[in-house]
């Protein structure tokens, strides 16, 4: 298989930033990597997904949402803009990361010997028997956030006017010293947002009047700064004209929009909601299912895993995170299982993939990979993966039909 | 003002502005939908401010140009020239920490 290297970095807020290491299986849609992430005094595992433009709807459908995400802009050899992908988080446990980045090391592949490890579901949990927690299922609009869209709305079409007097809310367009700003440039302070390193001049501006100078501190700097400009913003009226105005489907009025808002809100609830069930429901399989494995080949499995874990910790030295082995070894075992479950579920409920379209998607993807100048990697493996990701996808379709029955086909509609 | 959707080289123009951003965005890129809305905002709330947005899946050259590989990428120009960039879709808060870097650093 051939490998792309990517850096990972973590930033959460106050937090700070934390670089881990993944595997972009070019062209397939997964980076299978353990990430580890500290949270309320313990690690969690985050799976991180790669998905390319013809990545599985399903999937991505349960992944969409989970952090920050980044779409990658690759050319061919001829220059040509071939593919685009996005970056999505599978959370191993429910979390809230946010922030994610990753960085493409140009040239910095290698041909990936993946360990194989043997195992099987000696007796799968009953998928249906779960019970899905009801705050799991409620998704509900706060009308507090209504309320805050339509003053945002306000905001966004405000009327502007020259005034003489600062005052909170205002823009002032001023001139600073040469010392200060040599480039002399305009200084804009805005007064009503919250601006990094303007805090102190804001405070300083309120009330001065235009052709006034004032001393202040902006971006820990002493500065000198003279008003030239005053602007005033006057948030307008949301009136059903404004509204409809702004030509969002179905919109005809301000009671349009609301409505327009809440079932736009309680869309993105559900998709979240969706998220943590699946998360749920895959954690419930797998730690109520009974598994067969030999350990002592688990045990050197998760010592190669940890090898290269390692090995990447060592190259990475300050950057990288220092994780519990016993939270690595959790991670990589867990991941196994899953694997074997999701196989298990498919067999017990007589779903088969079709080989032909698992052909098809291999081919596909060597395609992609040649017109990317890339080593093509062996066929065989590229179905497996293939085949592999549609029993994956047949779980996903099947969790969603579940979650489906629970709410009477109503999941989602507030 | 409303974010100018810039097309061709119109971009080489617009980040003459004394203060200006381009959000380099593309298709199938759910980060820049995430984005978009955020930084609409302060387009709106940020007068004396130029705010644009170019798809770089159909025009490249500014990719090119500012080494962008990656989207949404926001490039961050004071008169003309590239001050700071930012990758993925940050919230607004860190928007405005970008702005604030634009505006007042050297």
């Amino acid at each position: 298989m051939v490998c792309v290297r990517v850096r990972l970095l973590i930033e959460e807020k106050n937090q700070g930033k934390h670089a881990c290491f993944a595997w972009f299986f070019f062209p397939y849609e997964k980076i299978f990597i353990k990430i580890p992430r500290e949270t309320s005094q313990r690690y969690h595992f985050l799976v991180i997904s790669l998905s390319l433009r013809f990545a599985i709807p399903a999937l991505l459908n349960h992944l969409k949402g989970c952090a920050k995400l980044t779409s990658y802009r690759v050319k061919n050899k001829i220059g040509e803009i071939c593919f685009l992908c996005n970056i999505e988080l599978y959370l191993w446990n429910s979390c809230d990361a946010r922030n994610i980045f990753l960085e493409r090391i140009p040239g910095d592949r290698k041909i990936w010997e993946e360990n194989e490890m043997n195992g099987v579901v000696s007796k799968l949990y009953d998928i249906d028997s779960i019970v899905i927690p009801e705050e799991l299922l409620k998704v509900s609009v706060d009308e507090q956030q209504i309320t805050d869209e339509v003053k945002q709305l306000a905001l966004r079409y405000a009327k502007e006017e020259k005034v003489d007097v600062v005052s909170s809310g205002d823009l002032v367009c001023a001139k600073a010293d040469q010392k200060s700003y040599p480039d002399g440039r305009t200084i804009l302070v805005y007064t009503g947002l919250q601006m990094p390193g303007a805090e102190v001049a804001v405070d300083a501006l309120i009330g001065k009047h235009q052709g006034e100078k004032i001393e202040t501190v902006l971006n820990g700097k002493n500065v000198t700064l003279v008003i030239e400009k005053i602007v005033r913003r006057t948030p307008v009226e949301v009136t059903d004209e404004l509204a409809a105005g702004m030509g969002l489907e179905d919109v005809t009025d301000l009671e349009s929009y609301k409505a327009y808002l809440r079932k736009k809100m309680a869309a993105d609830q559900e998709m979240e909601k969706s998220k943590e069930i699946t998360r749920y429901i895959l954690d419930q399989m797998v730690e109520n299912s009974t598994f067969t494995y030999d350990e002592a080949e688990m045990e050197n499995y998760v010592q190669e895993e940890l090898k290269k874990y390692q090995q990447e910790m060592s190259e990475y030295g300050d950057e990288m995170e220092d994780v519990p082995e016993d939270e690595i070894k959790e991670g990589i075992i867990a991941q196994e299982k899953q694997t074997w479950m999701v196989k298990a579920f498919c067999e017990s409920k007589g779903i088969d993939v079709d080989t032909s379209s698992a052909e098809e998607e291999a081919d596909r993807m060597i395609e992609m990979m040649q017109l990317m100048g890339e080593d093509i990697p062996d066929r065989a493996e590229m179905i497996a993966m293939s085949v592999q990701d549609a029993y994956f996808g047949a779980l996903l379709d099947y969790i969603d039909k579940m979650v489906e029955e629970k709410k009477g086909g109503t999941y989602g509609n507030c | 003002m409303a974010t100018v959707e810039l097309k061709n080289d119109e971009w080489k123009e617009f980040k003459k502005a004394e203060y200006s951003i381009i959000d380099c965005y593309g298709e199938n890129c759910v980060a820049c939908v995430i984005l978009a809305p955020i930084y609409d905002a302060l387009a709106d709330e940020m007068g004396e401010i130029a705010f644009g947005r170019i798809n770089i899946s159909y025009y490249p050259e500014i990719a090119d140009t500012y080494r962008v590989d990656a989207m949404p990428t926001l490039l961050y120009f004071r008169n003309g020239e590239l001050v700071n960039q930012s990758v993925g879709s940050i919230d607004r808060e860190e928007l405005l920490a970008n702005i604030s870097k634009m505006l007042y650093e050297d």
